[in-house]
């Protein structure tokens, strides 16, 4: 009888993976299913490019295949994020992150008749505008839903330190989009 | 900052009861906080939105697949193992496609299309038209280029033996005739000899002749409209494969044609009138076993319907029939004696007929023409046994322009009296019937 591994931890389905049986296939395609979404999120964020980002993706989860240990990494999303962040890291050691200061512009304009669409590229920009240790810490706080202390790990830094960081971030994305944020909530 | 932190440790419920207690107290008091409040989840739900857009594209993820080894059916399988929400969307399109629903959709498509590509192909134009002082024969197909070649092609091969070479493929002068025909896809329909006889009549346009030779098999519609021919021709190709330039032609005189009235091909009676007659098949109105009476009738749930063809969906007629219905009921006899009568005596029915049949139902083959329809009738018992209504349904199949077999169901309810009580007998009663259409 198939198994439902929607219901298993993280730990259980690691677990099956890496007994390397008939399953653990199957337990793969479903920490696929739990974290690919975010983690196309972090890894597009970061690198600020979607092909590049699609790159790293594909090696974190084939890395992610062939490394994971139940005994050793015990959160999953976090180990998860930290071969992402790795590769993410070394794709962007060559690179300058570039900010257009034009973009900034845009949000002053005339917010009379602003969409949520518009809003989302908003966030985007300003999230993007953000120092990499803010940025960071907010989109595996907010994209990826890790606990302080998992980001904690992650970024190799202490939880406050971490929850620190997210809340500095939010206040900044906050601040750069106070005029629609002040139009959509007045 | 601190107000922030506050929000935040509530949005990231790291607050115990009394702390949100307290926290909505301040809400409520401080117009800042709750302004705070507000975009701070404003934001929170722009981030919940922006990770919606996140997904990872379907190639990456072939790619990981494929480069761990995991199977199609592996993912098939997991995808059936899965119940959680998100599987449905993204395993079930992968899955899909491995087991090939969706490559199958996508070639049924391609097929579908293709059919319909090459159906329009066949949507050819053909023209035959005069110009004053002189006729000229223009071959024209919009729709294709192969067929303009076909077409061009056998113009050239006219044109070739045409003693004026000078002429344009597409144009040979010649008189043919003066008026215009059209070959094309039809919505009109003739049927068996009609449509031979329509045909018949093309070929015998002796200026013609030489030029439209219709298969008998084709079919072929004519308008009303005294100069204007319309053909469906499903082999539009061999219907060309005919246009042999005939030198002669030159010589034939223009010939006014009138087309559109058929009379000329109907023979003997031509009423728009037809002749029915049916028998049962079907029918379930026997309750009990009741020896049915056939003294005087050896027709038992027997019909005979004549009906005027009011136009090509309409019919109006009546009809007679010869049925038994059985019938239960109690009777107080003089003496006061209670009877319950169970029987099943015949009834010599003559009802009134409403029958539609849609056009857009029929069916026209080259052998076969299928009329569904509709009918209701009303009528009475000659003998005063009761009031019979009747529902039905079912097909009129022509085998001839004339000739035709009826299949028909119908539900019939009997009405009846006995001792000023009001009774009803139901039934369904299949039949099939020959019928015979007195008009063209």
């Amino acid at each position: 009888m198939k198994k439902d591994f929607s219901k298993y931890s993280d730990i259980e389905l690691a677990l099956v993976m890496s007994e390397k049986g008939e399953n653990s296939d199957s337990a793969f395609m479903e920490f696929y299913q739990r974290y690919s979404n975010g983690l196309i999120a972090y890894c597009t964020k970061i690198l600020n490019d979607r092909i590049i980002a699609d790159d790293v993706f594909q090696e974190t989860f084939i890395k992610f295949y062939a490394s994971v240990d139940p005994k050793v990494n015990t959160n999953i999303a976090g180990y998860l994020i930290k071969i992402a962040r790795n590769l993410c890291l070394n794709h962007k050691r060559n690179q300058k992150h570039k900010v257009d200061i034009t973009e900034l512009e845009f949000l002053s304009y005339d917010v009379q008749n602003y969409e949520n669409r518009q809003l989302l590229e908003f966030v985007n920009t300003a999230v993007d505008l953000l120092e990499d240790d803010y940025k960071e810490a907010l989109i595996l706080r907010e994209y990826n839903g890790l606990e302080y202390e998992e980001i904690a790990k992650v970024l190799n830094i202490t939880a406050i330190n971490a929850k620190t960081r997210v809340c500095r971030a939010k206040k900044k994305v906050k601040d750069l989009l106070k005029p629609y944020l002040n139009e959509i909530t007045s | 900052m601190e107000q922030e932190f506050l929000i935040i440790e509530y949005l990231d419920g790291e607050m115990n009861p009394a702390q949100e207690e307290a926290f909505f107290n301040l809400l409520s008091q401080n117009e800042e906080l709750r302004s705070e409040f507000k975009q701070q989840i404003a934001l929170k739900n722009a981030f919940v939105k922006d990770l919606k857009g996140f997904a990872p594209n379907p190639q990456s993820t072939m790619n990981i697949f494929a480069k761990l080894g995991i199977s199609a059916a592996a993912i098939t399988a997991a995808s059936n193992t899965v119940t959680s929400s998100a599987s449905t969307s993204f395993f079930k399109t992968l899955t899909n496609f491995f087991t090939g629903t969706a490559a199958k959709s996508v070639i049924s498509t391609l097929l579908v299309s293709l059919v319909t590509f090459a159906t329009l192909l066949k949507l050819e134009v053909i023209e035959w038209y005069d110009e004053e002082g002189g006729s000229k024969v223009t071959v024209s197909n919009t729709l294709t280029k192969q067929n303009d070649n076909t077409i061009n092609n056998q113009l050239s091969n006219l044109s070739n033996n045409n003693p004026n070479k000078n002429e344009a493929p597409q144009t040979i002068e010649k008189v043919v005739h003066k008026n215009n025909f059209i070959f094309t896809i039809d919505t009109l329909k003739l049927k068996g000899k009609e449509k031979e006889k329509a045909i018949a009549l093309i070929n015998k346009i002796e200026n013609l002749q030489n030029n439209v030779l219709l298969a008998s098999n084709q079919k072929l519609n004519l308008s009303d409209i005294n100069d204007l021919v319309v053909i469906n021709n499903s082999s539009i190709i061999e219907n060309r494969s005919n246009l042999n330039y005939n030198p002669n032609m030159n010589t034939i005189p223009s010939q006014k044609v009138f087309v559109g009235s058929f009379s000329q091909f109907s023979s003997g009676l031509d009423l728009p009138v037809s002749i029915e007659g049916n028998f049962q098949l079907i029918n379930n109105n026997s309750q009990q076993e009741i020896v049915v009476n056939r003294a005087y009738s050896q027709i038992n749930n027997g019909k005979f319907t004549l009906i005027y063809n009011v136009n090509s969906e309409f019919y109006l007629g009546g009809n007679f029939t010869n049925e038994s219905y059985y019938q239960n009921f109690n009777y107080i006899d003089k003496n006061g004696r209670n009877f319950e009568y169970f029987q099943k005596p015949e009834f010599n029915v003559v009802s009134a007929l409403l029958r539609y049949s849609p056009d857009y139902l029929k069916v026209n083959t080259q052998y076969i023409n299928i009329e569904p329809m509709t009918q209701a009738s009303y009528g009475y018992d000659l003998n005063g046994g009761g009031n019979v209504t009747r529902f039905g349904a079912g097909a009129n199949i022509y085998l001839t322009d004339k000739l035709y077999f009826q299949l028909l169901g119908e539900y019939s309810n009997l009405t009846y009296s006995q001792d000023n009580q009001k009774y009803n007998s139901n039934k369904f009663v299949g039949s099939i019937g020959v019928g015979v259409n007195l008009g063209k």
